[in-house]
């Protein structure tokens, strides 16, 4: 049988709602509403702050690695990779945190032909993104979500495309 | 005994890397000194700057661990550990996934600027740009460190 989509639910009384823990702090007041946003401001701000920081040390570390700094001849990474690796992450960080989504700050390891990874490894899921030194060659990726083998994602993209995959499938499996 | 020719010494085929054997790599302190856990091997140590002309590995049949960490120029396990990769492992992840891989035996005969001969000398072909990110980190799950060639992390005073 065709359900009636117009067809009012019975409504309950008000003596039985119940109050949804998670909504606890809403009790009715717009003033809490306009809390809420405060909030969410004030948590994208310290989330901000703390990539920031997180860019920082990473960039002080990579950056004193000296030409063969891993004794087979490795190049020194350039800066310019590294802040191509920061502009992606701050890109992907502020949609999802817009979204509400959280997921923990990767690791951000230098690799040896001077490309950088991003990696990501979580109990939920693996992602590993490599940045290459040359603006020209492709980013590569590559995720898997744990125990869901069809979630699967191996890509190659220009960098200016490749935060839109990345996003499109953390959304996915989060 | 009379010392070999390294001169006479043959490429292997294959076919003679067996199950039970490794392959073994030293690994910078640059490379794993920011690692969270040193244990859990991460991608990133699976690749070089000439990576896409063969990445260089030593085999258990010529070496042992500590013959490659000795050819290296710090060979002490403040500076570099060695990391060991089954054959068996890497033959099933190599066929599981469809990897390009092709594991080439490479004696290197004369010495050179960088490298001293080397019978277990070994080149690890068919990794790229296009596939290091599932390879590296598909790889770097069976890698594990060698038998005590776990690098030392000395706590600094700083």
């Amino acid at each position: 049988m065709k359900k009636d989509v117009f067809k009012k639910e019975p409504r309950i009384p008000i003596e039985n709602w119940q109050k949804l823990p998670s909504y606890d702090w809403f009790d009715g007041n717009l003033e809490n509403l306009e809390s809420l946003k405060v909030l969410q401001i004030h948590m994208k701000l310290t989330r901000e702050y703390e990539l920031e920081n997180i860019f920082t040390q990473n960039k002080k570390d990579i950056m004193e690695l000296s030409k063969n700094w891993d004794g087979y001849g490795a190049p020194s990474i350039k800066e310019n990779t590294l802040e191509r690796v920061f502009e992606l992450l701050k890109q992907i960080y502020s949609v999802l945190w817009e979204d509400m989504i959280k997921i923990p700050i990767p690791l951000i390891q230098p690799v040896p032909d001077g490309s950088i990874d991003i990696n990501w490894e979580t109990d939920q899921f693996e992602l590993l993104i490599n940045v290459p030194k040359d603006q020209n060659l492709l980013v590569n990726l590559y995720g898997e979500k744990l125990g869901h083998p069809q979630d699967e994602i191996e890509h190659r993209s220009h960098y200016d495309l490749i935060s839109k995959v990345i996003i499109g499938w953390l959304k996915k499996i989060h | 005994m009379a010392q070999e020719n390294p001169l006479n010494w043959e490429k292997e085929p294959f076919e003679n890397y067996l199950d039970e054997h490794s392959l073994y790599r030293g690994i910078h302190r640059n490379i794993w000194i920011k690692w969270p856990i040193l244990e859990n091997i991460q991608p990133h140590f699976f690749y070089s700057d000439n990576a896409e002309e063969g990445l260089s590995m030593d085999w258990s049949k010529y070496s042992t661990p500590e013959d490659t960490l000795k050819r290296l120029r710090e060979p002490n396990l403040e500076t570099n550990g060695i990391i060991d990769l089954n054959v068996e492992k890497l033959r099933n992840c190599i066929e599981e996934n469809s990897f390009p891989l092709i594991i080439v035996h490479d004696p290197i005969k004369k010495a050179t600027k960088i490298l001293p001969i080397n019978r277990a000398h070994t080149l690890i072909h068919g990794i790229n740009g296009a596939n290091k990110a599932k390879i590296r980190r598909i790889v770097s799950k069976i890698a594990e460190w060698a038998p005590e060639m776990k690098p030392i992390i000395r706590q600094s005073n700083d």
